[in-house]
């Protein structure tokens, strides 16, 4: 099965591609040709204490795994995307009201004559709007 | 699905690493993969579940930040009202 070029200082190894080395050496964006991949494809391979059929096995235990989790991902979507679609509408309507506001509440600040104190409805908007000012969320 | 069977893929080897597989060379190599396929999807699911976990958290929270914004929004609504009488005049109507 395999099969060596014998060369100075290197051997050439075939392995069937059906194994899934391109498929896993494009997943890890790397070449088959990488001396680092290789050399660690093989010390795995030695430090496995697990057959090639136990290995399958797991494999495809794994791959039903990530199915099962891949469905439950798209169904706890479905009920995220409307929710958060709602909260976000919400941020930005109220950053953009909140501004408007702000503004609105400078235009106030401007009316008033200095000393006058204000009138009560007024200042405490002013002065609700200054600390909201403060807070980072908006 | 045909069209691959018994392709080879041609590794290159230095020689002294060769010489520790050399009789078994494809079948460390194979399990070498499957190891290492193992250890992708290992991770593939434990970011799949990381996701699930946030995604089922916000699921539970996002009800009740809505309401909070809600109320936020509409008392800001209120202030606009209120800052538009002020400002010019205009009657203030409540908000419904």
């Amino acid at each position: 099965m395999v099969k060596i070029k014998l060369k100075k200082n290197q051997k050439t190894v075939y392995v069937n591609q059906n194994c899934g080395i391109l498929e896993i050496a494009e997943k890890l964006k790397i070449s088959v040709n990488d001396a680092e991949f290789i050399q660690k494809v093989i010390h795995f391979g030695i430090q496995s204490p697990y057959s090639e059929e136990q290995l399958i096995q797991k494999i495809k235990e794994l791959e039903e795994r990530k199915k099962t989790l891949e469905s439950e991902l798209k169904k706890i979507a479905l009920q995220f995307t409307p929710l958060e679609s709602k909260y976000m509408g919400l941020r930005m309507q109220i950053s953009k009201i909140f501004n408007d506001n702000r503004i609105q509440v400078f235009h106030l600040c401007a009316r008033q004559s200095p000393g006058s104190g204000g009138k009560g409805n007024a200042t405490n908007l002013i002065q609700k709007y200054v600390e909201y000012s403060k807070s980072l969320w908006f | 699905m045909s069209k691959n069977k018994g392709k080879r893929v041609k590794i290159v080897i230095p020689t002294q690493l060769y010489e520790s597989i050399k009789d078994n060379a494809e079948n460390i190599i194979h399990r070498g993969l499957l190891t290492l396929k193992i250890q992708c999807l290992e991770e593939e699911i434990q970011s799949l579940e990381r996701r699930i976990e946030y995604l089922k958290r916000r699921v539970r929270e996002l009800p009740g930040d809505i309401k909070r914004e809600e109320e936020l929004l509409n008392e800001l609504i209120e202030d606009q009202k209120k800052l538009e009488t002020l400002l010019y005049g205009k009657k203030v109507t409540s908000h419904g």
